[in-house]
């Protein structure tokens, strides 16, 4: 029932008037009860935007989420919200909510330059699955493809990895955590052979001191800032030491603030190492028995098109080490010295000596976090592993309070991007596409013939567009991010290749962000609760939630998208005869009946759910499957972490999650773990070897020293300022939830530039002023800001890349870490001028 | 609008009424009030209205300016408003830091008003909200600083309900904790006593209008540990027992401390 | 919108008449009838018409007395109640959500 001003003043007014005359009227005083909150149903979900993973209160009526609150039996929050958390409850309801699906369309049939035009579900499968025939006909597997979300519930991360890299037999599937955490996943593997932290956010209370590289914690992760500022407050002795590019919140609460000139963070890691072994501090124990030296190949380039003169100039390519000896890593970290490095980075040389100090300290505990300013590098995998670097040689890794933890961007991008798997070179609990027993082992999980993944690695985020705009990838699927405003150099390598006629370009989202606007068909999608989903934070927690309401309109889940979307194909359509002979039975069946009803995922049949409180659910897909489809893709996707050839990447089982706020990996015997390869912490380390990192096949981390090298692109004459990017804590990425929440726009309503006032006042301009921003690829207008949160030094601007309507992305280079594929988002070369 | 101040309305409508027709004839009278009321917006901050006063708007146009809540207040607090004064001229008010309401037990001014602009539904003192004591400035706040002065807390006459101190970590010193004076508006009655008590040569302290002094948290949204004081227990189930892969001698309390000794 | 509750009394043995030619009346409502004493509604565009219909009602047979009880004033009283409701984001000069490709 609606209830209206009206009725309910008229339920006011009768209650009054009954009242007086001592008159009792039957449902009059219930229908005044019903209206308190008493009768919201509360439930819990993790939160909707970052890393951190808050948990929160969900109170729904009347088929409608109207309030949120913290969730103060969640250990991660303990109630607290960020305000963007406090606005959960109006995500949903933007005015512009899309209800049908919408293809561009002239009189009626698809045209890449028609109006966008309200069809039906059957109708927009049809034109899609009629465009995916045609490019798998006319190039084969290559030509499809799909970008996907570390905002994606684990379940639906895992069918898209089912669905491209086994249904459509392609590879070329890569969630937008490749422009966020893919140089973290590098260097774990690199170092420890297992992705993801050892430690988890209770380092926040045990660590004496806390060293912030390249994480303004104070905006992006809010909720752990106050515990780490609470520890900074309460503890006798904590130090804050915090390094960045221009300075942020953080700062105020440091004890040592550094801003440094961009990319000169590698040279300050290597000398923090030096400083250790020149003064013998090193744990000499922890490194001769768990530790490996290697080094890295150098001069590896930019990840820019090969045609690019920086490409054509560099002498090496990759990743691959090799070994060391101490000796050998001691004279290649000699270099970095107290007076070089100070140098270089504009660091003054006792505030690093500082740094290195407490790093060196063996009684001082130290956690390091960092996320974009590390991640988002050209040489991102490397700063990663400089840090590791430190904390192996001091043995300071694996126990309470001593961590380099590096600090997740999406709400399950661990969850659902890394463990799943959905990069492409991956596959799920830390196997990846290129290791042959690893495809069989994922063969044989999914029931399919030996041979069905493909081998190759497919295109990753930055190289997808690269291979619209060349006309190489043709039949296109964007899913729960906003990659035209996300992915950099628009004008050149974004646009273009979204645009291009060879393409049809399939986006999924509850509203029409520049992404959707810029495809040839719009999907409108379920979000949040309104659908069953599953989120891993970035201490390792697995957090389940049910759906609370049924999505407006035609939406559906993007899970329902994809196993509706399988039902259009017969294996015969997409695989080659000598694949399906190797396993007749699946002949003449769709992929649907080959991926999603394989006795796995079918596997437990419809059910009602209920809470502990008896209080009903809808799960949609259920309904409209036939069974609990994201119970049963959860238990065989588990299967890769309890069965795989990788240990330790043990989950517990579906209902347990239901039960909890969270349980944090590996789960054994319904035990859980807090930190990583210590024996007793960690059940999969051998008794009596105190730390052993069992990634490895000899149990061993990697120190592996990697040297200074310049960014992709730095000032000059002309293009006089860098140019560094990011997020404020009002707006969640590209602001397309965050946005449409009043209080949030009026709270930070437009991009603004950050700049000094000596570098505005050299160009005429004063605060408020509108300016241009003019990179070699493009140009926005901007108001100037010279006060505020954040406060670049000289030749330094910092511009949020949350408005739609300035985006910075047009000026930003797709300069990327050659190893991770990630872009460098916090350097490139501008100029400002007055307008 | 909540029940009960619908139907002070409604007895204001009917008073208004029966006013109306006993004076009609008066129409300069008439008139005149109506010029007033329509200045009716221009409340200084600093001047409160006494003891059960209905909200401005309605205030006005209750409060016939008679002066016997004035007249029978027994501390010469109240004064009529003139016309140079920024309240309506001839409506009752005080200054809190000037001389603040002394909260009579029996409240007289209230039983004195013929109109009801003062509630007479207002038995309580204690449920007087005249304003709310509002620490405004934090910079000169001597308890902000570390110093213990807390005389507003000590003056309160609901010390320790309308204001408490909240101790918390001093960190410049780091040996001391700072008193933080919180006031409470459920529990305030705006009588002005800290205001007047600050020893500030401006108070740091100071009584607005409740309107004006007084955020309202988003409908949206609830503070989940006061909905779980106020339920007596989690709104959702709590968890499940948790279990951790521990070396010995150590414990993992999932609810509290976290990690401690067995 | 005004939105009034009324008590009226009317005479024991004719107050299903009284009942019934009330709930004639655009506007008004009847929501109990206990031994004479009838629980009405109004609801009227102006306040204006709430005197009026009161005036109506002490006219009208059967009907002893009429005590307005509850009166409530608002605009947009057909709006949905809901604490999430969206307003719209056109909150400056520049529409927020267009994006500028």
């Amino acid at each position: 029932m609606k209830l209206t001003r009206r009725s309910f003043i008229k339920t006011n007014a009768i209650a009054a008037t009954a009242a007086a005359a001592g008159i009792t009227i039957p449902g009059i005083n219930n229908a005044i009860a019903k209206t308190s909150s008493s009768q919201i149903r509360w439930d819990k979900a993790p939160c909707r935007f970052c890393g951190t993973g808050c948990s929160v209160l969900v109170g729904t009526k009347d088929g409608r989420v109207i309030a949120t609150q913290g969730d103060p039996d969640a250990p991660v929050n303990r109630g607290l919200n960020c305000i963007k958390g406090y606005f959960l409850s109006k995500i949903m309801y933007g005015k512009d909510r899309l209800t049908t699906p919408l293809l561009r369309m002239t009189d009626g049939v698809y045209d890449k330059e028609g109006e966008f035009t309200p069809i039906s579900w059957d109708q927009a499968f049809d034109i899609m699955a009629v465009k995916w025939k045609e490019a798998l006909k006319k190039k084969g597997p290559t030509s499809v493809g799909m970008f996907g979300s570390g905002q994606w519930t684990v379940w639906e991360g895992y069918a898209a990895s089912k669905l491209f890299k086994a249904g459509f037999r392609s590879n070329n599937l890569d969630p937008n955590a490749r422009h966020c955490m893919a140089s973290a996943v590098g260097a774990f593997m690199r170092g420890f052979g297992a992705d993801e932290p050892m430690g988890c956010y209770d380092d926040l209370e045990h660590a004496d001191v806390f060293v912030l590289w390249g994480a303004n914690m104070a905006e992006m992760h809010p909720i752990l800032w106050s515990r780490l500022s609470d520890t900074r407050l309460t503890k006798e002795g904590c130090e804050v030491h915090v390094m960045s590019t221009f300075k942020h919140r953080c700062f105020d609460l440091a004890d040592n603030g550094m801003v440094f000139t961009p990319q000169t963070d590698l040279a300050i890691a290597n000398y923090i190492a030096n400083y250790i072994i020149q003064t013998k501090s090193y744990n000499k124990e922890f490194v001769k028995d768990h530790v490996n030296f290697k080094k890295t190949p150098t001069d590896i380039g930019y990840g820019l098109r090969p045609e690019h003169p920086l490409e054509q100039k560099k002498t090496g390519t990759g990743g691959k080490l090799s070994g060391i000896t101490f000796e050998e890593y001691k004279k290649s970290v000699s270099e970095y010295t107290l007076e070089y490095t100070s140098k270089l980075s504009g660091v003054p040389e006792k505030n690093l000596l500082a740094l290195a100090k407490v790093y060196a300290d063996p009684s001082k505990k130290v956690t390091s976090f960092w996320t974009m300013g590390f991640n988002q590098h050209t040489r991102g995998v490397w700063v990663n592993g400089l840090v590791y670097n430190i904390h192996l040689l001091m043995g300071k890794i694996s126990e309470p309070g001593n961590s380099p933890f590096s600090l997740t961007g999406q709400p399950s991008a661990c969850g659902t991007a890394r463990e799943v798997g959905t990069f492409a070179h991956r596959l799920p609990a830390d196997l990846v596409v290129k290791n042959p027993a690893h495809r069989t082992f994922a063969e044989k999980i999914w029931k399919l013939p030996e041979g069905t993944i493909p081998e190759k690695p497919g295109y990753h985020a930055v190289l997808q567009n690269r291979m619209l705009k060349d006309g190489k990838l043709n039949a296109y699927w964007v899913m729960c991010n906003n990659n035209v405003q996300a992915a950099a150099n628009f004008n050149d390598e974004t646009y273009p290749g979204y645009r291009n006629p060879e393409n049809f370009i399939v986006v999924s989202d509850p509203y029409p962000t520049v992404t959707a606007i810029a495809g040839d068909l719009i999907l409108p999608t379920a979000m949040w609760t309104e659908k069953e989903g599953a989120y891993g934070n970035a201490e390792r927690r697995t957090q389940f939630w049910r759906q609370q309401v049924k999505a407006p309109g035609e939406s559906q889940s993007d899970l329902w998208q994809m196993a509706e979307f399988s039902k259009r194909f017969t294996v015969e359509e997409v695989w080659p005869k000598e694949l399906i002979d190797k396993k007749p039975e699946l002949r003449g069946k769709t992929l649907y009946e080959v991926l999603f009803q394989n006795g796995n995922v079918d596997k437990y049949p419809k059910q009602q759910i209920t809470d502990s409180e008896g209080n009903a659910y809808d799960n949609t897909e259920m309904d409209h499957f036939g069974f609990y489809m994201q119970k049963g893709l959860f238990e065989e996707y588990r299967l890769f972490g309890t069965q795989g050839p990788k240990k330790g990447h043990d989950l517990g089982e579906f209902d347990t999650y239901h039960k909890a706020r969270g349980l944090r990996w590996p789960v054994i015997n319904g035990k859980e773990t807090l930190w990583r390869y210590r024996e007793g912490f960690d059940p999969f380390v051998e008794k009596g070897s105190k730390v052993q990192f069992y990634g490895k096949k000899d149990g061993r981390a990697n120190i592996i020293f990697a040297p200074f090298e310049p960014a992709a692109e730095s000032p000059d004459k002309e293009y006089d300022l860098w140019l560094s990017t990011g997020r404020v804590l009002e707006h969640w990425h590209s602001g397309s939830m965050t946005r449409r929440v009043p209080e949030l726009y009026r709270a930070f309503p437009d991009a603004v530039m950050f700049i000094h006032p000596n570098d505005a006042k050299k160009r005429g301009l004063r605060r408020g002023m509108l300016a241009k921003v003019a990179s070699r690829r493009g140009e926005i207008e901007l108001r100037v800001e010279t006060r505020g949160r954040n406060r670049p030094p000289e030749g330094l601007i910092f511009v949020p890349w949350f408005d739609a309507g300035r985006l910075i992305n047009k000026l930003t280079l797709d300069a990327t870490d050659p190893l991770s594929k990630e872009t460098d988002y916090k350097k490139c070369a501008v100029k400002v001028l007055k307008v | 609008m909540s029940l009960v101040s619908s139907q002070t309305n409604a007895k204001r409508r009917r008073f208004l009424t029966e006013t109306a027709r006993t004076i009609c004839g008066v129409s300069l009278l008439g008139l005149g009030l109506g010029f007033y009321t329509k200045n009716a917006s221009s409340l200084a901050t600093t001047s409160l209205r006494p003891p059960g006063a209905l909200t401005e708007d309605d205030f006005l146009a209750a409060c016939v300016r008679c002066g016997l809540c004035v007249r029978d207040c027994p501390y010469d607090i109240l004064k009529l408003a003139d016309i140079v004064d920024r309240a309506a001229t001839g409506t009752p008010y005080f200054e809190a830091r000037k001389i603040p309401c002394e909260m009579c037990e029996d409240i007289p001014c209230v039983k004195a008003c013929p109109t009801n602009a003062l509630d007479k539904s207002l038995t309580d003192i204690d449920d007087a909200r005249m304003g709310l004591a509002v620490l405004i400035d934090q910079e000169s706040c001597l308890n902000f600083q570390g110093l213990r002065c807390d005389v507003c807390h000590r003056i309160c006459p609901l010390i320790n309900s309308a204001i408490t101190l909240e101790p918390q970590h001093n960190i410049r010193t780091n040996k001391h904790a700072l008193f933080i004076p919180v006031v409470h508006s459920d529990k305030c009655t705006g009588c002005g006593k800290c205001e007047r008590a600050c020893v500030l040569d401006e108070a740091a302290i100071k009584v607005l209008p409740v309107a004006l002094a007084k955020g309202e948290l988003g409908r949206h949204y609830r503070l989940g540990w006061k909905e779980k004081e106020k339920a007596g227990q989690s709104l959702v189930t709590p968890d499940a027992k948790h279990e951790y892969n521990l070396p010995d001698g150590l414990k993992y309390d999932h609810a509290g401390k976290g990690l401690g000794k067995d | 919108m005004n939105i009034s509750g009324v008590l009226i009394h009317a005479s024991p043995d004719k107050s299903e008449i009284a009942s019934n030619m009330l709930s004639q009346i655009d506007g008004v409502e009847v929501h109990a009838n206990s031994g004479g004493k009838l629980i009405v509604t109004i609801e009227d565009e102006s306040s204006n018409a709430l005197a009026d219909r009161v005036m109506q009602f002490q006219d009208m047979p059967n009907i002893l007395s009429v005590a307005v009880v509850y009166h409530h004033d608002e605009n947009n009283i057909d709006e949905v109640i809901d604490p999430a409701t969206i307003p719209t984001c056109g909150c400056n000069e520049s529409d927020p959500l267009e994006p500028t490709l």
